[in-house]
């Protein structure tokens, strides 16, 4: 079965329809590319699976359940985490707390424990510090994880976007348009990245509009324009797909 | 490395000020700088209840002063009215401060920023109407009067603690004030104050990383409606006479003034900033005409030179002096 299935997802703001039934499924262990020009609805669909929009129609299941409707925390809970394409980190906060707060909803601290601290509550923030710096160590960000999180250079922030993301222990990981501001040689460590993190079990769908990195690491390639999914396939189809060649570089004039 | 310093400077200067403040009476000597200081304490707990909202969560809400005022009323009329001891009136006051910091939550939390601090304000002045008008509860601008200070606390054996007096009244707020800014530290430093400053600083972000906002948000109106409930309560049976004008709108802006430039968010920063706020109107006696004028125009000046406030520039200080003595390591080094 499917982990993530989106049936049939329509999302209209007003009269403007971003997301029109689009559908398609994500499978354990899968990195899913999603591609189109700007404006085709990628990133509202990235704010429909996680839960920042709801769906005017269709319907959302994660492993067969339905989740539609759910807060972004709950579906983050439940395995949804993301990364943004406009970056959104915790600026005045030291680097290693912006990932300690991706472990919120796996550790169990409440207002009573955190005001009398028995001895498991010390514990669990060791192990929520170890595993941040470990995370860190992971993105390549491990020098800076005491320096406040705005200091960082562009690209290093999309990279602690990224970490703060696995924080979470995601069955899914959404990353939107993670190479943008990188480097030749830092997307390249990027796809490696985004590689060892499958390795691991997790799912990847990924915007992304640097060609190489999403046609060398995507198993299966979606496709949108103005809303609707015009392709599904293997990335070197896509390459050869009437539709896709038009939708990016226009049609001739007959 | 400078962190760990800097918490060890921190935790000596905490020692040092809590010897200072217990030996407080004998170095003063004096009943009416003594009272400054009870009220200086009662000013830090409020501060410190608003630090939770405002400055942990990043929420301007301005009904702080009407908490303050349920508590009060409430710890005093439980008194008065039903005979219960002050003992049990104190945490009966603080749940129904909470209870009314849930209801305000509850109606304005889904507005934000400028539309969330209007519609607080706005509670803050309902509830100030209520004091006025409701006279036969608060009897109004006339003031509750003839509030009995704390029940004696019986020790077996020992003989009794009395609160009649000021001195006595000084120990039991000052165990308060401790008491609220251990429970304040503790909450900061956190996996609920993390939780409460991913919000302030990217709420979208916070809760997609896993952060249930709303529950968050109502969490911190709470906590703060506590504080401010206890506050009120010490308050009401110290003072033993309480009136609406108390509760003011004027009095969150005291408050406000205090938290922001001590700096939003730092505890060391809103305890100093509370205690020179209480004295200085006192010692600069003549001015007293124009203290909201005087205020306002500090307000302003804080936020164009000290957005950080206090905190902000002992931190910035710190920082300069770290990076002077690296310099001159540096420079011995090479040498």
């Amino acid at each position: 079965m499917a982990l993530l299935e989106v049936a049939g997802v329509t999302k209209r703001f007003g009269g403007l329809t971003a997301v029109s039934g689009v559908s398609f499924s994500v499978n354990e262990g899968e990195i899913l590319g999603m591609i189109g020009p700007n404006g085709a609805g990628k990133s509202t669909l990235f704010n429909l699976i996680s839960g920042v929009y709801p769906a005017s129609e269709g319907e959302l299941r994660l492993d067969g359940r339905r989740i539609n409707g759910l807060r972004p925390s709950a579906l983050c809970a439940l395995g949804i985490a993301r990364t943004f394409q406009k970056i959104r980190i915790f600026k005045q906060l030291p680097v290693w707390k912006n990932v300690a707060i991706g472990r919120h909803c796996r550790t169990r601290a409440g207002l009573v424990a955190s005001v009398l601290r028995p001895s498991w509550v010390g514990r669990e923030e060791r192990e929520v510090r170890e595993k941040a710096l470990g995370l860190l160590d992971f993105v390549g960000l491990s020098r800076s994880a005491e320096d406040q999180a705005r200091n960082l250079s562009h690209g290093e922030q999309r990279l602690l976007e990224i970490a703060r993301a696995l924080a979470t222990d995601p069955r899914i990981l959404l990353l939107d348009e993670p190479a943008a501001g990188l480097s030749t040689m830092d997307s390249s460590a990027l796809m490696a990245m985004v590689g060892r993190i499958r390795k691991q079990g997790t799912s990847v769908i990924i915007i992304e509009h640097d060609m190489e990195v999403v046609m060398g690491l995507s198993d299966r390639l979606i496709v949108l324009n103005y809303g609707q999914k015009i392709f599904e396939g293997t990335p070197g189809a896509a390459q050869r797909d009437a539709q896709v060649i038009a939708a990016y570089l226009g049609t001739e004039v007959a | 490395m400078t962190t760990k310093v800097q918490s060890a400077a921190l935790a000596v200067l905490s020692v040092v000020t809590l010897c200072v403040a217990i030996a407080l009476p004998w170095i003063l000597n004096s009943n009416y700088y003594l009272q400054l200081f009870v009220l200086a304490g009662i000013n830090i707990i409020l501060a410190l209840g608003l630090n939770i909202v405002l400055g942990f969560a990043g929420l301007l809400a301005l009904a702080h002063a009407g908490l303050f005022g349920i508590g009060a009323y409430a710890s005093a009329l439980l008194v008065m009215r039903t005979g219960i001891s002050f003992w049990i009136a104190l945490p009966a006051s603080a749940a129904i401060a909470a209870l009314f910091g849930a209801l305000i939550g509850i109606c304005s939390l889904r507005l934000r920023g400028h539309y969330l601090s209007i519609a607080t304000a706005g509670f803050g002045i309902i509830i100030y109407q209520v004091f006025l008008n409701w006279i036969s509860l608060t009897n109004g601008a006339a003031a509750l009067g003839d509030i009995p200070p704390p029940n004696p606390i019986v020790l077996p054996g020992l003989g009794s603690i009395t609160f009649e007096t000021r001195i006595s009244m000084y120990f039991l707020i000052l165990a308060a004030t401790v008491l609220s800014a251990v429970v304040c530290a503790r909450i900061r430093h956190s996996r609920i104050g993390d939780a409460l400053l991913s919000i302030r600083e990217d709420e979208v972000a916070a809760e997609v990383m896993g952060v249930p906002v709303f529950r968050y948000k109502l969490l911190a109106f709470v906590l703060s409606a506590v504080f401010a409930g206890v506050a009120g309560s010490l308050y009401a049976h110290y003072t033993r006479i309480i009136a609406p004008e108390m509760f003011h709108l004027f009095e969150t802006v005291t408050s406000l003034l205090m938290v922001v430039s001590g700096g939003l968010g730092s505890i060391p920063g809103v305890i100093v900033t509370s205690i020179f706020f209480t004295l200085a109107p006192e010692v600069m006696r003549e001015l007293q005409d124009y203290r909201m004028l005087s205020y306002g125009a500090l307000l302003v000046i804080i936020m164009i030179f000290l957005p950080e406030g206090l905190a902000g520039a002992v931190r910035q200080a710190w920082r300069r002096v770290a990076y002077l003595f690296e310099r001159s390591k540096v420079r011995h080094g090479t040498a």
